[in-house]
């Protein structure tokens, strides 16, 4: 039986499949498909594939739900069970997991983009972006409304991950749209950016009108009412400093009358044009003096926007809002229906029109539209990439590139599979469960080579490569008897990467213009003496640069002996020397920072700890962190307390709801003990009896569980260089950038990279297997098995028992080889 | 969309699949998948052949990338006598009356072999946006990626002799438009450490055992692969053979810096930037022919005098020995050795003693490949605010660098979105930068 607590993720079936079909339902639709299928194939005089052995079935359905081959238990349990309807059971199961959800990110990852290494959408808003596609497939939020989610988001990336979306495209509108059509309506509108499109209909018109749906969607910094408030303030400071320089008055012209003779006239006018002389001179004198004045402010004041920088590079990228923008048509429209540079007003490609209803916001009516069943690409995108996910090839190919005159290659299953994605209301997983129910998908992938532009009948599955995530997945596998498990603490990080930015811009909130004022000030006069204090520094450091090159090279003339000696002795104080004016140097540059935080952001913090907390700061417990008889483990107040420049203190101030409450003893032993527990049961499932075996075994675990992670836990994507990347992992650059072919690197990797040797340690998950089996014919089947999930054949088994006689005795050298063939990595 | 554009490469032409393996030899760590023979077909579906195409200059690029913005009033554009020269003064150089910074007196010397460029204009004013501009041409966009020099240059060229990739990048800048719209193939191998080597290429075992393994792995194999002969099934066996290959290759050695005297190594730096020049040396001498080595820190908005002396110590080790060491062993004049940079820094020193972004004008330099000697072309005003002679555009110089190693400047490609593409986005090279 399994651990309840290792398959913790494996909780009983999601809400919507349950609800949206019943048993019999799934099994009546997945036979609908079938009989579809039937039909074509009798029409083209085809037959369908023969059904899958159990163990092909099994790899395959662990690798397309949840993204890795089975561990060895697992297959266990599913190819012993005598239960008939262990397939759909196992099927459910796997839907049901946190698997499903780490297998179902990388791919959604891959289509939307989601970096959350910091590129484009910054590191914070990558991480909720992140947070918010996972949340969504593990809620199995339907289809359309995380469509919707997306392109109607707005906010601050705290409350809505889904600006990701829009953050993405920071600053290209434009080509934001242009992704949208491709992604959820699968059609390409790109080239009508620039032009009407070359081979297909869209006009440049149609392209603008749709960008003006989302044109006045702003990516932002976010900046907080009090920043906002402040800077007015200085803009005020501005305004007044100008208006002290009053304005000459300005002559009057003379009230010339007809009865006026010659000379009153000349004589008025002469002295008329002598006052608007001198309100010349005194108006540019003004001005002058004004102009003076404002730069004198703004110098000023360019100290206050450094300290002002220091807190909105705490928040870069965290906010996207709309905005009353109009799109205009570029300089160099060529088209006859409208004049270059003219405004555009939305309006739909394809489809009915998006009506704004009463309560709706203009961004809500396209958001429906868009996903609207009425819509006429919309579905027909998601059911393919659905039956794609499990047949490897979509009913149209590409699936993205949708024209007027594209037929799918079994039309009857393309309108079938767009009504069960609509009859389910575009839940993912009941449209899965039921296509992963078909006897299309349970048999056997295609023999012959599938070649790209030829029409397939869909009589199985295609034979596909893994993705890199797959791969790399499969590896943890092979290494982690627990490979789902979920490494809490890298979650936590991922999450307080976000509260973090919260935090500081609540705490913002909680000050008065004045109150962020005062403390901006304090930094402020830190940034106005930077320049004096930086030039005499360098200046300084300058000189003693040259003074030790100098001693340097001198010394190094120097012949051995003594002297040189002195002299080296000598050069390295100099070296000493130059380097803490070098240390003296940062110091100055950081010192201001230090002050925006201890007198701007820890002020706001504190305040924003007593209204959560509901009591006065100076009542609350100081606590430094570390100190263990601090009393609320749940607290509080600050962390650790640093003295910064002109005595200022930083300190870090702990949260409820911001910080992770620092867990007592008793709850930290309660965690560590049900993490021991999990791995005391692998150790008894091993067999591992021997205390200190089991003490190893244990610290082994605890290693492999921190550094040897899914996919979905580590970032995206992950680092160049990774295994991920070298396998083809997208770098997210553009979508659905994953490339599946071979190369060197890889191959590379699969013989020479760490990972073999993790694998053949004595305690992953195949070699405890492999150990287990008390005779050497069971090991190899048990290597087998773990691998690839299933016995060898007779034939493989002599070609083994050959390859010993010629000293290849080593159960590593069977398991070195079996990763290095291609059905390893190849899904049948 | 790749795979399928890659296979549709391998499937059109008449090449054999000896011709084939050959090719792919070096394409996986990122060489020429489509050699010549390939190429217009496949991606110039609806244009002739170049007509500019003209007789190269240089065979090879070594491309020093000065990421974070690289400050021309502190290196190749030093100003006298006025605020916004700072604390820096220039120094003579061996061509006369080229002048550069007191910072860089090694490179000084070396001058005679070089142009410097003091006209650059750039529209780009972020990282980001900068640094794909240069390496690309192009702005950056959403919804494409475009290829870098180096992938351009395998597309059209294919590789040198060597079994190595074509197409290296030394460094950790994370920034790197690659392969962009081509097959990944096209992607540089990315060192990161230049004293590591390449990654994976020692077996832990015997030889002789490691031989053993990979039969018994062919041998398990065998049955899945008669069952399944499908192109992408056989590319794995191909890729085990490349990378086997490899493994052996005596270009191998290219890696192995230890193998270059003590004094060498140390003439170039102990920092990664000279080792990754010296490395550069070693790859082209073995037929690499585009590297690029990127050096970072030049991000300068803050005490700018001190970090601009730090950086341009590590620089001038690493570029004057790589200069002085190719002219030694005559490669300098197939080599364009090209250093360049997002954007320049503001004439104005801020209040933190630093420079800010400023592309509006700034400074590259190329050295050897064809172009001339001592030369200084283009100019700013007399505080290093406005271009006032020879304005270039990115396009114009990335033009230029393809000019010199005779790429089709206006040859158009289409991505596989059917975008059409030229090499430096109708960029016109300058022929008064070579010889």
């Amino acid at each position: 039986m399994r651990s309840a607590l290792i398959f913790a993720g494996l909780v009983s079936l999601s809400h919507s499949i349950a609800q949206s079909a019943s048993p019999s339902d799934f099994r009546a639709e997945a036979a609908a498909i079938d009989s579809i299928l039937e039909a074509d194939w009798k029409k083209h005089q085809l037959q369908g594939n023969p059904a899958t052995d159990d163990n092909t079935f099994l790899r395959r359905i662990y690798l397309d739900i949840v993204g890795r081959i089975p561990t060895t238990r697992e297959a266990e349990d599913f190819l012993t069970s005598k239960d008939s309807q262990k397939r759909s059971k196992l099927i459910d199961q796997l839907l049901a997991s946190e698997a499903y959800v780490q297998h179902a990110f990388n791919y959604w990852a891959d289509v939307l983009r989601v970096t959350s290494n910091g590129n484009q959408t910054g590191a914070i808003t990558g991480a909720a972006y992140a947070s918010f596609v996972k949340e969504s497939l593990r809620d199995n939020k339907p289809y359309d409304q995380f469509v919707r989610d997306l392109v109607a988001a707005q906010g601050k990336a705290w409350e809505n991950g889904a600006i990701g979306y829009y953050m993405r495209d920071r600053g290209m509108p434009l080509d934001n749209m242009a992704n949208t059509v491709r992604i959820f309506l699968g059609t390409r509108i790109e080239c009508a950016q620039c032009h009407n499109h070359p081979f297909d209909k869209w006009t440049q018109m149609q392209f603008f009108q749709m960008a003006a749906f989302t044109y006045g969607m702003e990516t932002q910094d976010y900046y907080g009412g009090t920043m906002t408030e402040v800077r007015d303030l200085l803009r005020e400071q501005e305004d007044n400093v100008r208006a002290s320089f009053k304005e000459p008055e300005r002559p009057r012209r003379p009230q010339i009358s007809g009865k006026m003779s010659k000379q009153e006239r000349a004589a008025l006018e002469k002295d008329y044009a002598r006052k608007e002389s001198e309100y010349k001179e005194k108006l540019a004198l003004v001005t002058k003096q004004r102009n003076e004045a404002r730069e004198k402010v703004r110098k000023e004041q360019r100290n206050y926007q450094e300290a002002m920088n220091d807190v909105r590079d705490t928040m870069r990228y965290t906010s996207v809002n709309t905005r009353d923008r109009k799109l205009t048509l570029p300089h160099d429209y060529q088209y006859s229906d409208a004049k270059p540079k003219s405004a555009v007003a939305a309006g739909t490609m394809l489809g009915h029109e998006a009506i704004t209803k009463p309560g709706e916001t203009p961004l809500e009516a396209y958001a429906s539209w868009m996903t609207s069943p009425e819509n006429p690409r919309f579905t027909k995108v998601i059911a393919n990439r659905l039956w794609k996910r499990a047949f490897g090839l979509a009913l149209i190919e590409p699936l993205d590139e949708l024209m007027d005159t594209t037929v799918p290659m079994i039309p009857d299953l393309q309108s079938h599979l767009e009504k069960l994605v609509v009859s389910h209301n575009y839940d993912m997983k009941a449209v899965l469960r039921v296509i992963y129910n078909t006897q299309a998908y349970q048999a056997q992938v295609t023999r012959e080579e599938h070649s790209p532009g030829a029409v397939y009948h869909f009589t199985g599955p295609l034979l596909r490569r893994m993705t890199a995530e797959q791969m790399w997945d499969s590896f943890v596998t092979l290494i982690n008897p627990s490979p789902d498990m979920i490494n809490q603490a890298n979650r936590d990080a991922m999450e307080q990467r976000i509260l973090q930015a919260k935090k500081i811009a609540d705490g913002i909130e909680m000050l008065s213009a004045d109150e962020a004022l005062a403390g901006l000030e304090k930094a402020a006069a830190i940034y106005r003496k930077n320049r004096e204090r930086t030039d005499t520094q360098q200046k300084l450091y300058i000189a003693a640069r040259v003074a030790y090159k100098e001693a340097s090279d001198k010394a190094d003339m120097m012949p051995e002996g003594p002297a040189k000696e002195t002299a080296l002795a000598k050069v390295s104080e100099m070296k000493k020397k130059y380097e803490s004016i070098r240390s003296e140097v940062s110091r100055i540059q950081n010192e201001g920072r230090q002050v925006t935080y201890a007198e701007v952001i820890t002020p706001g913090q504190k305040k924003l700890l007593e209204k959560v907390s509901g009591k006065a700061t100076s009542t609350l417990a100081s606590n430094t962190q570390g100190d263990d008889s601090a009393a609320p483990a749940m607290m509080m107040n600050s962390g650790e307390t640093m003295m910064m420049a002109g005595g200022a203190r930083a300190e870090k101030v702990l949260i409820p709801g911001y910080d992770r409450p620092e867990l007592s003893k008793e709850e930290k032993k309660a965690v560590s003990a049900k993490i021991r527990a999990t791995y005391e049961e692998e150790a008894d499932f091993f067999g591992i009896t021997n205390e200190k075996q089991r003490r190893n075994y244990i610290s082994t675990r605890e290693q492999v569980s921190r550094n040897t992670l899914r996919a979905a836990e580590l970032e995206s994507p992950a680092p160049r260089g990774h295994y991920l990347r070298e396998f083809g992992q997208s770098d997210r650059e553009t979508i659905e950038n994953a490339n599946g072919d071979a190369s060197v690197p890889q191959a590379l990797a699969m013989m020479n990279g760490s990972l073999l040797p993790q694998i053949t340690n004595p305690y992953s998950q195949l070699m405890l297997t492999v150990n287990k089996a008390p005779y050497p014919d069971d090991k190899v089947d048990a290597a087998y098995m773990t691998i690839l999930s299933r016995k060898p054949t007779a034939r493989e088994k002599e070609v083994w028992l050959k390859a010993q006689d010629k000293g290849l005795s080593n159960m590593d050298d069977l398991v070195f080889s079996l990763l290095n063939t291609q059905q390893f990595i190849f899904i049948q | 969309m790749k795979a399928e554009l890659a296979s549709k490469l391998l499937r059109s032409g008449d090449i054999s699949r000896r011709d084939f393996a050959a090719k792919t030899a070096s394409s996986l760590l990122g060489v020429g998948l489509l050699g010549n023979s390939l190429t217009s077909k496949s991606f110039a579906a609806f244009e002739d052949a170049s007509k500019l195409k003209q007789v190269p200059t240089a065979k090879n690029v070594i491309y020093l990338y000065m990421s974070g913005g690289q400050s021309h009033m502190d290196t190749w554009d030093v100003k006298e006598g006025v605020e916004t020269a700072g604390s820096t003064k220039p120094i003579k150089t061996s061509a006369d009356g080229v002048r550069v910074s007191e910072y860089l007196p090694r490179t000084a010397q070396q001058m005679h072999h070089g142009t410097i460029i003091n006209s650059l204009t750039s529209t780009q004013g972020a990282h980001e946006q900068g640094n794909y501009m240069m390496h690309t041409s192009y702005e950056l966009r959403g919804t494409i990626r475009h290829p870098a020099m180096g992938a351009w240059l395998n597309v059209f060229q294919g590789g040198g002799n060597s079994t190595l990739p074509n197409f290296v990048f030394i460094g950790n800048d994370s920034r790197h438009p690659g392969a962009g719209f081509f097959p990944a193939a096209q992607a540089p191998l990315f060192v990161s450490n230049p004293e590591n080597g390449l990654k994976n290429v020692k077996t832990s075992v015997s030889e002789d055992k490691f031989q053993a393994r990979m039969k018994l792995a062919d041998e398990l194999d065998q049955d899945f692969r008669s069952t399944f002969p499908h192109r992408n099934v056989k590319a794995y066996a191909d890729m085990y053979d490349d990378a086997i290959a490899m493994m052996k290759s005596e270009d191998l050695k290219a890696f192995d810096l230890s193998e270059e005297p003590s004094d060498i190594r140390a003439a170039y730096g102990r920092e990664a930037f000279g080792q990754g020049c010296l490395l550069a040396r070693r790859l082209v001498e073995r037929g690499v022919r585009f590297v690029e080595v990127s050096l970072g820190g030049w991000d300068t908005h803050n005490a700018n005098f001190v970090a601009v002396p730090e950086r341009c110590d590590t620089l001038d080790k690493g570029l004057a020995t790589l200069i002085s060491d190719l002219h030694n062993r005559g490669l300098l004049q197939d080599t364009l050795v090209v250093l360049t940079t997002e954007f320049g820094r503001t004439p104005d020193i801020n209040q933190n003693a630093g420079r800010d972004h400023y592309p509006k004008a700034f400074s590259a330099v190329m050295f050897g490949g064809g172009v001339k000697g001592g030369h200084v072309y283009g100019k700013t005003d007399k505080e290093g605010r406005e271009v006032v002679e020879d304005k270039m555009k990115i396009q114009d110089f990335n033009a230029s660098i393809a000019y010199a190693l005779g790429l089709p400047l206006d040859q158009v490609i289409y991505s596989p979105s059917k975008r059409p593409f030229t090499i430096a986005d109708k960029g016109q090279p300058i022929p008064r930068l070579f010889a």
